[in-house]
Parts: C-alpha cells; structure tokens; sequence
C-alpha cells in the first residue's frame, strides 16, 4: 500500500510512517501544502493521510484538488479541530474517513485498513491469519471455517488485533476504538479485559490457538510467534 | 416604568405639596385681609357716629339695624375698641351668617354711650371653597401641560438613547462589526456612547482574542501530546524489559488524561464564550434513548438495573453537539458512581430529565459537585470536569440543573421550565 502523509509536523508524521514502515506500507511525505499538491499531481497513492491545516494552505482544498484530479486515491483526514462543521465538510468533500488528533497509531492503521479495503472493491474482505479469518463484508469470524459466535464488539475487538498483529495494544487504544467518544468517560477500562476475555474463550472453544497475551499487565498484543 | 413617566411624576407629586401648602398661605393671607379691611371699615363707621354725635345728632336717629347706640353709666369704665367674631340673622338671606361686631365707648357732652357697628362677613369655608377651586385648576392644566410635554420631550430627548438602548441589546459577541451608536448633542449621552462604543470594541477585541487562544491552545496541545503519545507506542514495541514497558504505559495512561483534561477545558472554554447557542429544538427522547442504548453494555457489566420511564417526543432547544456530551457524561457518572448490581432510573417529561442513581454517599459537601476538579474520589480515573461541562451546558442552553443526596440515591435533575418561560417571553 503506497501512503501520503501530509502533515506540517515532522515528527508526527515520522510516528505514522514508522508505525505504518512495519505493515509493508510505502510512505511518503508531504509538509507543505505545495508539496503535497506537486507529489498528489506527480504519483499515484492508495491512501492519503491529510492534516487540514497546513502552514501554507486549507487541507479542504488539497482534498478538492485530490477529488479533481480523480486519483482514486482514498483520503483520511487527521485534524486537532474537534469541530463538527469541519467533519462534516470533510466527508462531504469527499474523504473516507476523520480522525481528530491526538489519535492512536493502531487506531489510524485500523481506520487506513478499513478503507482500503473498501475503496478496492474487487478486492479482498477477508482478513485472515492461520486458521483465523475475518471477512469485513458479511462480518463473519471463522475458526478453521468453523463460524464464530461474535458480538458486533467482539467482532471489532478480532479484526483490530488482526490488523495490529504483534502490536502492543493499549487499554485506552482498544477503548476508543470500541467506544468512539463514549471511552472519554469511562476510565474504568474492566470492561476491555471483558471482552478480550470473551473472545479468547471464544477462539479457544473453536480449536483456535491463543494468540492474544496480555502485555505488562497494561496492554494486549497478538502474538504471531506463540509457538 | 418609564424614565419620563418618572419625572413627571415626581414632579407632579411635587406640584401637589407645593399647591397644597400654597393653598393654605393664600387661604390664610385672604381671610386675614378680609378681616382686617372689615374691623377697618368697622372702626370708620364707629368713627362716623362719633362724629356725628359730637356735632349735636340725637343717637335714636343713627340707628340702624349696622349700627347700634347705647347709652350706658357715666362712671362705667370706658370701653375700649375690640372685636368679636360672632353670628347674625341675614333677614334678606333669611338664615344666621357670619358677623363682625366692634364696640367701643366714648363720653360725649356728658353722655357715656357705647357705640357698636355691625357687618356680615364672608365665612372662612366660602374663601376656602374659592382657593381650592382655583388651585384645582392650576393643577387641572399643569397635569395636561406636563403629560404632553414629557411625551414630547421623552420623543425627542430621549431618542438617542433609545437608540443607543437597541443597538445594545442587538449587541453580539460574535458579529464582525464594530456597533454604530446615533450621533447626538446631548452630553450625558455622548459620554455614554463613547463609552458604550468603547467597551463594546474592546469586547468584540477580547473575545476573537479568547477563541483565537482557546483553538491554538487545543491545536497546539493536541499535536505535542499526538507526538508523545506515538513515540510511546513506537517505544513499546522495541525490544524493552518489563520494567521499562510498565514505566512508558504509566507515562502513556498520564498523557491520555492530560489530553482529556485538554479537550474538557477546551470545550468548557468554547461553552464559555458562548459558541454554542441553543437554535434548533432537538427530540431529546431519542438522544436519550440512543445514549441509553450505547451505554447499555456498561450497564449489564456492572450488572446495573435500569428503570426508565420516558415521554415520547420531548423537544427542548439544545445545541445537537451539547445534547451528547450532556446525555453521555450524564449517564456515563449514573454508571461510575454506581456500585455492582445497582439501579439507575431514567425520567424524561415535557418540563424536566432527572436521573437518579444508587451509589456511596459522596465524599465531598454536594454543593462542590459542579466544581472544576471536585471529584468525590480524589484518586479515581475520573478527571472531575464532567458535571462542570454539564452545569456549563445547562447554563447555556438555560436549563437550571441541581443535585441532590438521599441515601442511596443520587438525583441529578435538569430542568427545561427556564427555558420555556424565556422563550415564551
């Protein structure tokens, strides 16, 4: 996957392209406004990471410029404003999908996933790993084919580890994702523990092997090492 | 009550003292003058029929029924002239009037005669009747002649400030221009627009400087704090001990509540500049029903009953933003401060929502509650701005809120009513 970061702040967007480095993405740059618009009209990109305010320039309008130029491109848009009027300008513009800052990495690669696979129609649904998979379509689990009985969290909780494979999952990072705005107030992170518990006893009870381990007491990660 | 009104009346409350005392000064001075040009004419008259005795005049032929002459002892002692107020019979007004008697004795050619001259007088009520009479008049016209002019003069003197008045109250932190305030010559109203212009400037000034501050500090936080957050989890999937991986996911828990104590003081800041005002009436049924159905999953993990009892299509006019984050801290510390298998009851009518809850006895005095960073439990996850941002909410949107204690239930009650009364004003 060949990814744009436009993003005025090197450093934050050094944090994406180093998470992103390890998912087999190709990333690249763009600081300014202008760069941004000379790499968009110069290269093809499968995802466009925009921060919509630029030193020199709206992010609104590069995401006019990239629907213009029809692309194909999908675009994300990450932004520190809060404000509802710009979410809803900038998926009425045409974005997939908004992000406001600060986000977690395994969150922004879940949402660049998701995306992706929905802009590729042809493409795959299924997100699969040994005996695991998941199809985002018919949202279906299966276990060695054997179907799995999921909630719709628990479906989300599987698909956000299959994507974040041998990644350190933070309580906060699987809350927000679950939760959206409503993890805000609930500090109380048991009921994280819940449902990874349910969906561990769930692929165990399907013959699956237990992939998920919990990490310094603090965290979860999806071990594709387990031996 | 009108400015002019109040002028003028005080004035006339003053026209009437005045009148009043007036009509006993004039009263006073036009029956003494009266009296006294009576017991002169009096006098003159005694005078006369002294005179006329002098000259030889037999006293049969002075009398009269005015004037009367009595001849009296010799060595009686002589009488001096006085007056006596008393009652006659009027023969032509067939009735008893007022009369003025003055008397006095002169020896004359050897006679001792007392002489005393009679004359009818106006009474006291009719003079009375006459100053009150007149006055009334006076103050018959002084009413019309002021109630005209201050309609008048409220029209033409008070124009500036009464458009001065409506520019104000059309004032909005958020238009763009400057307000223009009606050019005037009156002192006292100059002084007042120049002032008025002046803090309404500096108003208009502050303000865009306040949500200038408020959107850089949120922006300009927030990206730091994406950065560090990032490193950290950059950071956790090196090669690091267990130690090492405990010390960044304290570190990383620290920044998600600085980030959320961030985003809450942001969003206190923006309700403080009032950039969110009620417009639309939302359903508040349905944002009920969709938090309730969000939350449910919290609920049933605390294993927490819930009772509602909820009017269908109740509108209130609340920003659609505010309505979630108000419902969703709301029922979100309905959850927190509850304990396992406890009760939430949940009512929703035309004029109020009230939440009550079970939980333990808050720790701190319940007044607190509303306080920034009050929180009952001191070391708990909470941040201690959520019924901040509620009470900030109310207060925008015009809602009274108010909390209230009664083991074990906690009430948390909005009321609408404010707002309605407001409206229908």
């Amino acid at each position: 996957m060949k990814v744009l970061i436009v993003e005025d702040n090197r450093e934050l967007a050094e944090n994406i392209r180093g998470y992103l480095a390890r998912e087999a993405c190709v990333c690249e740059h763009g600081y300014t406004y202008g760069e941004a618009q000379d790499k968009i009209a110069a290269y093809q990109y499968d995802c466009i990471i925009l921060d919509i305010m630029l030193p020199d320039g709206d992010g609104l309008d590069l995401l006019e410029f990239i629907r213009t130029r029809k692309a194909g491109s999908s675009v994300l848009i990450i932004s520190a404003k809060n404000a509802l009027d710009d979410k809803v300008n900038g998926l009425e513009l045409g974005a997939d999908d908004y992000l406001t800052k600060p986000f977690h990495l395994p969150e922004l690669h879940a949402r660049l996933k998701a995306i992706y696979r929905r802009k590729n129609l042809d493409g795959d649904h299924v997100v699969s790993f040994n005996e695991i998979s998941v199809n985002t379509a018919t949202l279906e689990a299966r276990v060695n084919d054997a179907l799995l009985e999921l909630t719709k969290k628990e479906f989300d909780l599987l698909l956000y580890f299959l994507i974040n494979k041998n990644r350190v999952l933070t309580r906060q990072s699987i809350a927000e994702h679950l939760w959206g705005d409503y993890a805000d107030n609930l500090a109380n992170f048991d009921f994280v523990y819940q449902h990874v518990k349910n969906l561990r006893k769930k692929i165990s009870a399907a013959n699956g092997k237990d992939y998920i381990g919990t990490v310094y007491g603090l965290g979860y990660k999806f071990n594709t090492h387990t031996a | 009550m009108k400015l002019v009104n109040k002028f003028a009346l005080w004035y006339l409350a003053m026209t009437s003292l005045v009148l009043l005392a007036g009509g006993v000064i004039v009263f006073r001075s036009v029956q003494h003058e009266n009296d006294e040009e009576e017991v002169r004419r009096l006098r003159g008259r005694i005078e006369d029929a002294r005179r006329m005795l002098k000259t030889g005049t037999r006293p049969d032929s002075l009398q009269s029924p005015n004037i009367e002459i009595t001849e009296i002892d010799l060595a009686a002692p002589r009488i001096r002239f006085h007056v006596r107020d008393t009652m006659g019979w009027h023969s032509k007004f067939q009735g008893t009037e007022r009369q003025i008697w003055a008397t006095a004795s002169y020896t004359i050619h050897g006679h001792h005669y007392a002489i005393t001259a009679k004359d009818f007088a106006p009474e006291p009520e009719e003079t009375l009747r006459g100053v009150v009479l007149s006055l009334s008049w006076i103050f018959f016209l002084l009413l019309v002649v002021v109630g005209l002019t201050s309609i008048l003069i409220s029209k033409k003197i008070l124009s500036p400030f009464n458009q001065s008045l409506r520019v104000i109250q059309a004032f909005n932190l958020k238009q763009k221009e400057p307000i223009r305030l009606p050019e005037t010559r009156t002192d006292e109203f100059k002084t007042l627009n120049t002032f008025l212009g002046k803090m309404t400037d500096k108003a208009l000034h502050d303000y865009r400087a306040l949500k200038e501050f408020t959107e850089n500090a949120s922006h300009e936080l927030q990206t730091p704090l994406a950065i560090i957050r990032g490193k950290l989890e950059l950071l956790l999937e090196s090669g690091i001990s267990d130690e090492q991986a405990r010390l960044i996911l304290s570190a990383h828990e620290a920044i998600e509540r600085l980030s959320r104590i961030n985003q809450s003081l942001t969003l206190l800041t923006k309700l403080e500049n009032q950039e969110y005002e009620p417009h639309e009436p939302v359903n508040l049924s349905t944002a009920v029903h969709k938090t309730i159905f969000s939350l449910t999953e919290l609920m049933e993990m605390k294993s927490i009953a819930l009772e509602t009892d909820i009017e269908e299509n109740v509108f209130v006019k609340l920003h659609p933003a505010l309505t979630d984050i108000l419902l969703t801290n709301l029922f979100s510390n309905a959850i927190r401060h509850n304990h396992e298998h406890g009760t939430i009851k949940v009512k929703l009518n035309a004029g109020s929502l009230s939440i009550q809850n079970t939980g333990p006895r808050p720790g701190i005095p319940t007044e607190q509650l509303f306080q920034r960073f009050r929180k009952s439990n001191q070391s708990g996850d909470s941040i201690g701005l959520g019924l901040s941002i509620v009470k900030r909410i109310s207060e925008v949107s015009r809602f009274s809120v108010c909390y209230q204690f009664e083991e074990p239930w906690h009430l948390l009650k909005l009321d609408f009513t404010a707002d309605k009364l407001s409206v229908a004003r």
